[in-house]
């Protein structure tokens, strides 16, 4: 089997023009479809991560019925009490946000600010934002002028570095920095300022804080989905109307899963269509191959090749062709990936990215074009094998 | 009875009004070590009838036997792996592998064979030597010259050591000097055992031969012995 593929190369080194024309349909299908695996598993392992660390027992209310459309009625304080009523909910927050001025010195810059309820906030997210934290704390009971920043806002919208333990000024009234945020990628996320809610209240002068979102943390054992019925049950009759969103971790990695799936269909319908004008592509070139070669067919039967051997060669050539195509298309999807995964971590915010490059999908893409290479080889290689010598030989 | 014996063997071509009769009936005993010319004029049937002695093609009626065994019924498999091992050819378009190179072309039969790559290139080198070609191992055919290649291709035909070496007008491409050459390595072979079959229409090269087979209309006009 050695030999006969030794062979196959041969003949093909021999026509090495047409043989890398032949495995542009290849390249492309096989590049396509390790990018798509490679991007959207780095998509879904960040996704888990994220979700590890923020855990499965969570449970988030939004304003409005589509992620798409503009609150109608804000979530309020009494609605945070509703959840916190419901069975199975531990506690509950809300967040709220608004654009304020901000002021280090003399300078002044318009940034969002977050206002969150220290204990839970930290409850909730301490674990999560401890890795996206690049200095300092996270809130604790008690706090009440201090300030989580971006990381912008330390390092680029003001003149002067911030660091932990500087203070800055919203409405005039002194906040010190505690914690200082990595860079997030997003440019809102990235100008953002987060102060406990009682501060944001007292400054804002909101006694009924409009909140973007309810953040409900579950009882150990309880059932995301049971609860999250209950909550909507629960706000409806509250609100009178469903004018909210009520989602389980599950619904959220959910959404984001059928989003990918969707992109994922779309590119695996692309690279199919590739790989099958590839394949097509094989076949030509080992038809014209294998006429072209008649004489030759003829020859290494007289010398005693049985139909299997024969059969051998034009398969295994053919596979070459495949799995060369294979190879060049996963050198061009490994540039790609990496490509992708700089501009996710640099532009989209998502710094523990990425991209999946495992060995079993860079071999299964070799090995699955080696085959498509074989299965479009079959036909020729049926042809070269059961020609009949004499014919062969006589053939000019 | 001789290591080929031909039977009474007819190849038609076709059916009915369209039909060829390539052979009819022809029937010939060769002996071990013999060395057998076949002339007759074009299309007159030699070429078939030495691709039926040689198992590349089977005959439409009649029988031959190779050392004793009928092989007219075998499969196209069994063919295969028997030709192999009894019958060598060398063609007259010499017929090597343009993308493989002198020793490769050698190697090729003991390839299909199963033959080690170690062993095999070991005897390809020895028959190159044989022939004349030691300093020619790595060239390709379109680097070599008519004489060359045919060399080559009697190296090729010998490389699984067969008793029988046919060669289908081996001299016919090649000027009288150079044919000269190639007759010269057929008769050393015969002195060395092999049994010679070559098809001519070179009277001169006939003449060397032990015994002229003569055919006209896919019939055996004569046998000559010497
Ligand atoms: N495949 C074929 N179909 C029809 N006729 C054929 C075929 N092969 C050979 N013939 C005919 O058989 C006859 C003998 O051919 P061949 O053995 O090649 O003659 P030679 O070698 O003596 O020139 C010729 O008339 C040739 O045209
Ligand atoms: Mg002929």
């Amino acid at each position: 089997m050695n030999d006969l593929f030794n062979l196959a190369l041969k003949g093909l080194r021999h026509r090495r023009l047409r043989s890398i024309l032949t495995i542009i349909g290849i390249i492309i299908g096989i590049s396509a479809i390790v990018l798509l695996v490679s991007v959207s598993r780095g998509f879904q392992s960040a996704i888990t991560q994220l979700f590890d660390q923020f855990g499965a027992d969570i449970i988030m209310v939004i304003p409005g019925t589509d992620m798409m459309s503009m609150p109608p009625n804000p979530l309020t304080d009494r609605d945070v009490k509703a959840i916190e009523r419901v069975n199975g909910v531990d506690y509950a927050d809300g967040m709220t946000a608004k654009t304020v001025e901000v002021r280090v010195g003399h300078e002044r810059r318009p940034l969002i600010v977050y206002g969150v309820t220290p204990e839970t906030f930290t409850k909730l997210y301490g674990t999560f934002l401890e890795t996206f934290m690049e200095d300092g704390r996270s809130f604790r009971e008690g706090d009440k002028y201090v300030a989580i920043v971006g990381n912008d806002v330390a390092h680029k919208l003001f003149s002067d570095d911030l660091e932990v333990g500087r203070t800055i000024y919203i409405n005039d009234r002194r906040f010190r920095i505690i914690g200082i945020l990595k860079r997030a990628g997003d440019e809102q996320d990235d100008a953002s300022v987060m102060i406990p809610l009682e501060a944001y209240k007292e400054l804002l002068g909101e006694k009924e804080p409009a909140y973007l979102t309810i953040v409900a943390k579950l009882s150990p054992g309880a059932d995301p989905e049971e609860v999250a019925e209950e909550i909507k049950k629960k706000l409806k009759q509250e609100r009178g109307t469903e004018d909210f969103t009520v989602m389980t971790t599950e619904d959220m990695l959910n959404t984001i899963n059928s989003i990918l799936g969707v992109v994922s269909i779309v590119v695996l319908v692309i690279a199919i269509i590739a790989i099958i004008v590839g394949a097509v592509g094989i076949m030509n070139t080992m038809y014209m191959s294998v006429t072209e070669r008649t004489r030759e067919i003829g020859v290494m039967k007289a010398v005693g090749a049985t139909k299997w051997q024969i059969m051998a060669i034009f398969l295994v050539e053919a596979g070459i062709i495949g799995a060369a195509g294979g190879l060049f298309g996963e050198a061009i999807a490994v540039s790609l990936a990496k490509l992708t995964e700089y501009a996710i971590v640099n532009y989209g915010g998502i710094s523990y990215y990425h991209v999946y490059l495992g060995l079993d999908l860079l071999l299964g893409a070799a090995v699955f074009s080696f085959v498509v290479g074989i299965i479009a080889g079959y036909l020729p290689a049926k042809r070269a094998a059961e020609l009949d010598p004499v014919e062969a030989l006589r053939y000019e | 009875m001789g290591i080929i014996s031909v039977r009474d063997v007819w190849k038609i071509y076709g059916e009915g009004d369209a039909a060829t009769y390539a052979l009819r009936g022809v029937s010939l005993d060769i002996e071990q070590g013999d060395f057998v010319a076949i002339i007759g004029p074009s299309g007159s049937g030699k070429s078939t009838l030495m691709h039926i002695i040689g198992l590349l093609d089977t005959p439409t009626k009649g029988k031959v036997l190779l050392k004793g065994k009928d092989v007219s019924t075998l499969s196209d498999d069994e063919r295969a792996i028997m030709r192999r091992k009894t019958v060598g050819f060398v063609f007259q378009q010499y017929n090597l592998s343009p993308s493989l190179n002198a020793l490769e072309n050698v190697e090729l039969p003991m390839l299909f064979a199963g033959v080690p790559k170690r062993e095999r290139e070991k005897r390809a080198k020895e028959l190159l030597e044989m022939v004349g070609l030691g300093h020619r191992l790595y060239h390709y055919p379109n680097q070599l010259s008519g004489g060359q290649q045919q060399r080559v291709a009697i190296a090729r035909a010998l490389a699984n050591d067969p008793e029988i070496i046919l060669g289908d007008e081996p001299t016919g491409n090649l000027d009288t000097k150079t044919g000269e050459k190639i007759l010269k390595i057929f008769k050393d072979l015969n002195k060395r055992g092999k049994t010679i079959v070559i098809v001519t229409h070179d009277p001169e090269i006939a003449e060397e031969a032990e015994k002229i087979v003569k055919i006209r209309d896919g019939k055996i006009e004569g046998v000559i012995e010497k």
